[in-house]
């Protein structure tokens, strides 16, 4: 398959590399307006930046064939990645949850999309079943009021946005040179069709799990109730309060002076 | 050109959720919105398991998708535990509370009383200081600003 490689040709990479980096610019700039920072402001302009530098990365991929397939999977990306970008963005720990479950119902149906639909199913009963519900009890637990001040700011929200634009792009462009457009017309193999899906596919997984990976079940139950044990023996054992805490603080300045005078 | 153009379009979900959860991971300060943030980035992970597992035709990819469910659901047990411990120890969510856990040697990036100010309270009516006392109705009276 090296060779398919070989042949692209220098302009497309070229441009593919700019569109890159011009996407990172606007998605880091759009990130760091989009995150909280303490004071009210409009973030429209911060969505608007983001949803630009991701549309460039999405223009650079060649699209799936019929328009249907297209527009299925265009909608399940707008609606799990939307999701994702609204869950890091919002002051509110309850609307953050919320976001989190739509961005894990948008992932379902891409497993869905990919004839995974006993893992898609598990997926959603996991995540937002189990998982969500549990974050959801603890958040109304600790903080009903909700807008706390930590909520409402970030930490170095210029630097997170950048690596996380920096770490889009470069994880886009090991794959997307790879298997770049022009390189792969080029030498398109009769293979390259998508296979359709199978419906009985939950009937192989099951074989595979119990046969090929069986160890690797057991270890994961072995996993789950040690966490289980783990997570009990936690719980049973408070923390001390806060006050032992600031007295902490204080000594550990004081020696910290002590050291720098002398 | 089909195949490759289906695995690009997972692959690029899959990066962006991951993307975007290690920025959430990073700047937020809330310890349950860093977490689902993680939990994000193995949103991103699973994607990426599924473009691959259509790409090459086999399940393997789906049974590593649920590997990685079930350690997540570990996680959360633990992830579970600790925070309620930490909420019923420090009164709080915010991480800043738990900086003690830092090294010595390395400053205080804020201290906990350098935060920045209250939601300001709602306006309520200017009650009389003489006659009956007038009646609100419900609605004022269960106003909530927040969640």
């Amino acid at each position: 398959m090296s060779h398919c490689f070989g042949n692209m040709a220098g302009k497309v990479m070229e441009t593919s590399n700019l569109v890159l980096i011009l996407a990172t610019i606007l998605m880091a700039a759009g990130l760091w307006w989009a995150l909280p920072w303490g004071k009210q402001r409009k973030r429209s302009p911060g969505w608007a930046l983001l949803a630009a530098g991701l549309a460039m990365i999405w223009a650079l991929i060649p699209p799936v064939g019929s328009f249907l397939a297209r527009s299925l999977i265009t909608l399940m990306a707008i609606i799990t990645v939307a999701s994702a970008a609204a869950m890091i963005t919002t002051t509110r720990p309850l609307y953050a949850a919320l976001w989190f479950g739509m961005a894990v119902l948008g992932t379902a149906g891409m497993l869905l999309y990919n004839g995974a639909e006993f893992v898609a199913m598990a997926v959603i009963v996991i995540y937002i079943g189990a998982i969500l519900v549990m974050f959801l009890f603890l958040l109304m637990l600790d903080n009903p009021k909700g807008m706390a001040a930590f909520d409402r700011e970030s930490w170095e929200p210029l630097t997170s946005a950048i690596v996380g634009a920096v770490l889009i792009s470069l994880s886009t462009a090991t794959w997307l040179h790879r298997t770049s457009i022009s390189g792969r017309t080029a030498c398109a193999e009769e293979g390259d069709k998508v296979s359709p899906v199978v419906v009985t596919q939950t009937v192989d997984l099951g074989h595979e799990l119990f046969s090929r990976y069986g160890v690797a079940v057991q270890v994961l139950g072995l996993i789950l109730l040690l966490a289980l044990i783990g997570a009990a023996i936690i719980i049973s054992r408070p923390l001390e309060p806060l006050s032992d805490l600031k007295d902490h603080r204080e000594t550990t300045h004081a020696a910290g002076d002590v050291d720098s005078t002398s | 050109m089909e195949k490759t153009a289906l695995l690009m379009h997972y692959l690029l979900v899959g990066t962006c959720l991951f993307g975007l959860g290690t920025v959430g991971f990073l700047s937020r300060r809330n310890l349950i919105v860093m977490f689902l943030s993680v939990e994000l980035m193995l949103q991103g992970v699973l994607v990426n398991f599924a473009g691959w597992d259509r790409y090459h035709g086999q399940s393997a990819g789906q049974v590593f998708i649920l590997f990685v469910v079930a350690v997540a659901g570990a996680e959360a047990a633990i992830a579970l535990a600790l925070i309620i411990n930490l909420v019923r120890g420090r009164q709080g969510l915010d991480v800043l509370r738990l900086q003690h856990v830092r090294e010595d040697i390395i400053s205080p990036p804020l201290s906990i009383e350098d935060e920045i100010g209250e939601v300001e309270p709602p306006s309520w009516p200017k009650l009389p200081r003489v006659g009956r006392p007038p009646s609100i109705p419900q609605e004022v009276l269960e106003y909530r600003p927040d969640v």
